[in-house]
């Protein structure tokens, strides 16, 4: 608890003084992607620029803001977490800087995320098996949709209506007394 | 006049049954009953000689002759309860013109299970596709009406679960019973003015 009282508060604050302008600087970059022109695109004028790029069927230049700030910050954020797990507390002591979370979580967090993982692909695969309609369930033949559909007459030469077929209709049309 | 036709198919499994139609006048009555192989003599064996083999040294080690003894009852039991409520030896679906549907299941130890369904609400005999376990299979089913009049569906009744036939002799029960189920009135009356 003493070491709350010592702590040198500057230089924390100057650390997260120094990664808010790093958030701010992208979340700049972020909102003004669109007026903001890294790349050509061939066949695009300069004005109605998001017009034109709307029409296409291309990546939007907001794509490619969004992929490099991803990226940057997943390595950043790599990097900080290797280097806060391996340098010895002495040395992160000694930057001034004493409010670290505990080491056990260097080792910790990755196992729960495995495990998470592991627990996922089982999870979803259960749950997936336990909804799946069991064979004497309505569900496997129609639903509500399908109940309350409406019937009307073909016009004579006129294309069917799109709809559910009857299961008794399909089953005279393939394994009926008129096939083989 | 009944005519019995026997015929062997193979399961799901690939295990050989038989399924034998027994028709009665012109689109009367249908039966159709599927007969798997009872329990085999070996298989019984191969059991006993299996506990028997795990039961004797852990008895002799842990010097509980008493283990020994409960392993032979509870096998004893297990094989009561298996012959009696698992293993089904014949499943039939019987349809009568104008009447209803049963379903029976008879059970290894002779115990007969049958579910009578009235003409009034079967809606019809289909051959349905559904996903059972890991695998989608072909299963024959008689859908039921709500009542007499509306023809929304109650419930689905799969029939010859544990026969587990293919779509080879589903399409003949299936046949079978359309025949009946779509008979005209007259044709049914035959019998009665024999």
């Amino acid at each position: 608890m003493s070491d709350f009282a010592h702590q040198p508060r500057t230089c924390t604050l100057m650390v997260v003084a120094a990664a808010a302008s790093i958030c701010s600087l992208f979340l700049f970059v972020l909102l003004k992607a669109p007026t903001l022109r890294f790349t050509t695109f061939p066949g695009v004028h300069n004005c109605t620029d998001e017009v034109m790029a709307e029409n296409s069927p291309s990546p939007l230049p907001e794509r490619a803001i969004y992929g490099f700030v991803l990226f940057f910050m997943s390595q950043l954020m790599c990097l900080l977490f290797l280097v806060w797990a391996f340098v010895p507390e002495s040395w992160l002591h000694s930057t001034g800087l004493t409010y670290w979370p505990q080491k056990y979580w260097a080792v910790a967090l990755p196992a729960y995320l495995i495990t998470t993982v592991a627990f996922g692909y089982t999870v979803l695969l259960s749950l997936n098996i336990m909804t799946t309609p069991s064979l004497d369930s309505l569900n496997s033949i129609t639903d509500p949709f399908a109940e309350m559909q409406d019937i009307e007459e073909t016009l004579p030469g006129g294309i069917p209506l799109l709809r559910d077929l009857p299961l008794s209709t399909v089953n005279a049309y393939l394994y009926g007394l008129s096939t083989e | 006049m009944a005519q019995p036709c026997v015929a062997e198919f193979v399961n799901r499994r690939g295990d050989p049954f038989v399924c034998s139609e027994s028709k009665h006048g012109l689109s009367l009555s249908a039966e159709y009953t599927l007969s798997s192989p009872g329990v085999s003599f070996s298989t019984l064996i191969c059991c006993t000689l299996a506990v028997w083999t795990f039961t004797y040294p852990v008895s002799t080690y842990a010097q509980a002759p008493a283990l020994l003894a409960s392993a032979a009852v509870v096998l004893m039991l297990g094989t009561f309860v298996y012959l009696h409520w698992v293993k089904v030896q014949h499943e039939s679906i019987l349809v009568i013109s104008g009447t209803g549907v049963q379903l029976s299941t008879s059970f290894a130890s002779g115990r007969c299970d049958t579910h009578f369904i009235e003409m009034d609400v079967v809606k019809d005999i289909v051959i349905n596709e559904g996903i059972h376990r890991q695998e989608v299979i072909y299963y024959l089913c008689v859908l039921v009406r709500n009542d007499q009049k509306s023809d929304g569906l109650k419930a689905i009744l799969p029939v010859f679960l544990a026969a587990r036939p293919r779509l080879d002799c589903l399409r003949k029960v299936y046949r079978g019973c359309q025949e009946i189920l779509h008979a005209e009135p007259n044709k049914s009356t035959c019998m009665m003015d024999h």
